[in-house]
């Protein structure tokens, strides 16, 4: 095959056959030197005149800003480009997350330049065998068989999976067209990472994301990693926790193996694989046996911890022991050492999300950090490092089966806001779904537009099962994997199997992946080239919550596409292009990156998506280095009092220039300055217990009690609605924080002092959770046998949550094989 | 047996694996074990080992004999792509697309198992059984 390659390499300048006399007069050489050059051999001369021409007659060398595209610390990449071709690469040395480091991945970037894996034409497979077709073909096969799916199985027969590599932009764009093609069969790589963590960390005080920043660990007296390797996943990040260790900080990291962060630790402690409630429980038995819990803290701001010392009574050290494999003596030394070493941070990663009890996990984390106090503090926090460079942002806006941007979730009232902001008629997009009714798995009825669609983690169910098991009308026909490696998923036997089983596979992604080799198809399976995120512009949102735009690099390789010029592309096939870029600007097929951020801001109230404009974002890019390394402050010019990405919620309206806020839930900064509460989002009271803080509120609340959410009703109630402007008051009528398209009532609000969300205590009883309390259960296989009947696994009715009915986990699947040790 | 990742690699690998850089630095699939259970298998510091799991998969990996892990826990990478149960499948990528390295998935073993709430698949424990290639 041949590689179509853009750069001017040296053979093409030597075509411009210089003369001698050119070239000595280029070459800068005096009259002396025309001696010397004379004498060189011929073949010589020809390769100097080639260097020659490129110093003199190319373009200046262009650095553009960009951001690593391998993982979610964010670290800030220079590119030097010439004549458009990428020749050189630099880390960002003002860059106030990397401070000029790079890890091993982050170091390479530049090859995405270059390419020469790269998937370069689109391609079908004829009779077993790759053929090279044009976009124009492939848009239209795949379109026309879309449309005939969709004609004899209903919209829900096609899957969009999409992906964590996309910009915030086109992230938000995927979630916009599953939902103008009429399902919500889509989701992305967070599924399988940190989906525990985000419905955990949100059922527990609000929102589901790290709560402080990975410079803020400078501030950690204390730092815990727990199911986390920082020192090859997050490599950049162990900067920030080595400065803390190098303050005093004692650094302990549990986890069965002894990672390259674990030999760091002070204090390695190795527990069975799935053990980490009773770890934790156990920890805290500690806590509350030597009177160690903030108590004051508790009593503010935390709801139901009786329930949880109720659970903790039982952890007994030598019951923990039994479970997990750690002794006494090393639990007794790691919680005495987050109790005496305050602020302490809480980090974890894959280790406790990838569980059947992965939510009991992440729950038990933060209920540690709870009755330590360590909430809401700088050097405190759960720090939850994300996986890829903007899975952080995916999960905010994009594809995910069970939300619309923004977690608005999928009820009719979400469903509305969204048609709102869109522009489109209500009804119409109604109708672009199945109209049927299918049993939700709790035993109501509802329509697929308002149930979650099937996760990423059981496509291949989708496609295997029987079709009376899944609550759609068909079977899963058609799957589009886009930026997705299929090899990250469990099950591969029965995934080859249901990649065949497939009517119509389509692959669209900058490198074949594992998609393209895995199965035994023939026909029916595409591979569309997509570009990287060097070859396009627009904004991440990195693990810490913070914003960054990267600006283009270089002109999309071979004949990829950019992510959302290929949705525009298949939206206008499928007959929506018109509806969906009704306030998008679209040039020869490429929607306006800067609209779509518009669109964001527009919609986006929940998280606090709407301050965050590109101007500011551009403007904080080009100002990377007047930021503050540890508080992500900007210190003068012209950032001056932002933090550092916008870090969201960056509340209201961009007039309103809020600075982001750095650390979630710190009542010690007013609001507009980034201080926030604990979110009101699980009501008022349970049981006649009130859930609103106690005599907790943020700096200069002009309510110094706990307060529900904001409402157009609370506003009147306080007397504040007058503040509002004419305008403001016709849009915020009736509506509450999250849709008021106005930002009057979040202004309000935050003028007042006061969070729009509330401010209530924090939960450690999730009553909608199958266990409130996290508890232990065994793992569906485990290597204890003594343990499965004492700690059992769920029965089937809670394993209904999504599209799919479970059949097959009411009872433990003990292997009949075990270790040959 | 758990899972995890490498500095050199990004989640399925496809792109890193396809950078001569990182390809370089990483070259083979391999499993981290112990060497109690290395011995009682009768498996040394890199040969091939059948790593099989419950459920039917199996994949033939280069044995990485370690006290990383403890006794009874073995560990794989999760980038790796490319061989499916003991197969090489480069010929069948597009010419020229084919990644530098290819290797099992570990995920080809890993199990059924998923999340009561998010459907988080199960990939930090599991059960396998070991034998020598
Ligand atoms: S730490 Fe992450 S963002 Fe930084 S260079 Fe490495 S992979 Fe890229």
């Amino acid at each position: 095959m041949k590689l179509i390659k853009r750069s001017t390499s040296p053979s093409a300048a030597h075509q411009k056959n210089l003369n001698r006399r050119e070239f000595i007069k280029h070459s800068g050489l005096a009259v002396g030197a025309s001696a010397l050059a004379s004498q060189l051999p011929f073949t010589m001369m020809e390769k100097a005149q080639a260097q020659a021409t490129q110093l003199t007659n190319t373009p200046e060398i262009a650095t553009i800003k960009s951001v690593c595209t391998h993982c979610s610390v964010g670290c800030g990449v220079i590119a030097e480009v010439q004549n458009g071709v990428w020749i050189g690469q630099e880390p960002a040395f003002d860059h106030p997350i990397n401070l000029g480091a790079h890890c091993a991945k982050g170091a390479s970037v530049r090859e995405h330049g270059h390419g020469d894996r790269r998937l370069k034409y689109p391609m079908k497979q004829i009779n077993g065998q790759w053929k090279r077709i044009t976009w124009q073909q492939a848009i239209d096969e795949i379109g026309d068989k879309m449309l005939e799916i969709r004609q004899q199985s209903g919209p829900d027969s096609v899957y969009w999976l999409g992906s964590s590599k996309h910009n915030n932009e086109q992230s938000y764009l995927f979630r916009k067209f599953a939902a103008f093609w009429g399902s919500n069969n889509i989701d992305h790589q967070a599924r399988i990472c940190h989906s525990t963590t985000v419905a955990g960390v949100a059922n527990t005080w609000g929102y589901g994301a790290m709560t402080n920043s990975f410079n803020d660990i400078h501030n950690s007296k204390a730092i815990l990693i727990i199911g986390g390797n920082p020192a090859e996943a997050h490599p950049v990040s162990m900067q920030h926790i080595f400065k803390a260790k190098e303050q005093g900080a004692p650094l302990i990291v549990i986890d069965p193996r002894l990672t390259r962060t674990a030999a760091h630790a002070s204090q390695h402690i190795r527990l069975r694989p799935g053990t980490d409630v009773p770890l934790i429980l156990g920890m805290l038995w500690h806590i509350f046996e030597n009177h160690w819990e903030d108590k004051e803290f508790i009593r503010q701001r935390v709801y139901g911890m009786d329930k949880v010392r109720k659970e903790v009574a039982q952890w007994t050290p030598d019951k923990v022991e039994q479970v997990t494999g750690v002794s006494e003596n090393e639990l007794y030394q790691a919680a005495k050492t987050m109790a005496t070493h305050k602020p302490g941070t809480f980090i974890w990663c894959m280790g406790g999300t990838q569980h059947t009890i992965g939510n009991n996990n992440t729950r038990a984390y933060c209920i540690f950090q709870l009755a330590l106090g360590n909430m809401g503090v700088a050097g405190g926090g759960t720090n939850i490092f994300r996986g890829h460079d903007n899975v952080q942002g995916a999960t905010d806006l994009g594809p995910n089966a069970h939300t619309l941007p923004g977690y608005y979730g999928l009820a009719e009232g979400a469903w509305k806001h969204w048609a709102t902001v869109w522009d489109i008629d209500f009804q119409w997009l109604s109708g672009r779904f199945d109209k049927a009714l299918y049993d939700d798995g709790t035993g109501a009825n509802k329509r697929t537009m308002n149930m979650s669609g099937i996760p990423v983690s059981r496509w291949i169910d989708g496609i295997l099962e029987e079709k009376q098991n899944i609550s759609q009308q068909d079977n899963i026909r058609a799957m589009v994997l886009w930026g997705h490696a299929p090899n990250s998923q469990t099950r591969a036997p029965e995934m080859k199997k249901a990649m065949e089983k497939l009517d119509l596979l389509v692959v669209v992604d900058p490198y074949p992946s594992n998609s393209a080799v895995l199965h035994d198809r023939t026909e029916n399976t595409y591979l569309l080239p997509a570009s990287t995120q060097f070859e396009t512009y627009g904004s991440l949102t990195s693990s810490n919550r913070s914003l960054q735009w990267r600006d283009q690099v270089i002109e999309p390789l071979f004949e990829s596409r950019p992510d959302h010029q290929i949705l525009y592309q298949f939206a206008e096939k499928l007959g929506f292009a018109d509806q969906m870029f009704k306030h998008i600007q679209v040039k020869n097929s490429v929607p306006l990156i800067e609209d779509i951020t518009k669109e964001i801001n527009k919609g986006t109230w929940t998280i606090g998506y709407t301050g965050q404009t590109y101007e500011r974002l551009k403007k904080q890019q080009q100002n990377w280095h007047t930021f503050n390394t540890t508080t992500l402050i900007a210190e003068g010019g012209p950032c001056d009092g932002e933090y550092f990405g916008l870090p969201w919620p960056c509340w209201g309206t961009s007039e309103q220039q809020h600075p982001g806020t750095p650390i979630l839930y710190d009542t010690t900064k007013p609001v507009a300055q980034g201080g926030l509460t604990f979110r009101a989002r699980f009501g008022v009271e349970r049981d006649g217990v009130s859930l609103l803080a106690e005599d907790s509120y943020s700096k200069d609340s002009e309510i110094k009690q706990g307060y529900p959410e904001f409402s157009a009703d609370l506003l009147k109630q306080l007397g504040w609605w007058n503040e509002l402007t004419d305008k403001e008051k016709q849009l915020a009528e009736g509506k509450n924080w999250k849709t008021d398209l106005s930002g009057g009532i979040q202004r309000v609000a935050i003028k007042h002092g006061c969070a729009p969300f509330g401010n209530a205590k924090a939960r450690c009883i999730v009553w909608q959770f199958p266990d409130p309390v996290p508890v232990h259960r065994e793992p569906l296989y485990s290597n204890r046998r003594d343990m499965v009947n004492k700690y059992t696994v769920y029965g089937q009715k809670y394993l209904t949550t999504f599209i799919i009915i479970d059949l097959h986990s009411v009872c433990y699947r003990m292997s009949k094989v075990h270790f040959s040790a | 047996m758990t899972s995890g990742r490498l500095v050199e690699y990004e989640g399925g690998g496809d792109e890193t694996r396809s950078n001569p850089w990182l390809a370089e630095l990483q070259q083979q699939m391999f499993v981290e074990i112990n060497p109690a259970d290395a011995n009682n298998a009768g498996v040394k510091h890199g040969e091939q080992v059948w790593v099989e799991g419950p459920e039917g998969g199996k994949i033939k990996v280069m044995a990485f004999v370690t006290n990383r892990v403890g006794r009874g826990l073995v560990f794989m990478p999760f980038h790796f792509a490319g061989h499916y149960q003991g197969k090489d499948l480069r010929n069948k990528y597009p010419e020229g697309c084919d990644p530098y390295i290819l290797g099992e998935s570990c995920n080809t073993v890993f199990t059924y198992g998923y999340d009561s709430v998010t459907a988080m698949q199960e990939t930090k424990v599991s059960l396998c059984r070991l034998q020598k290639a």
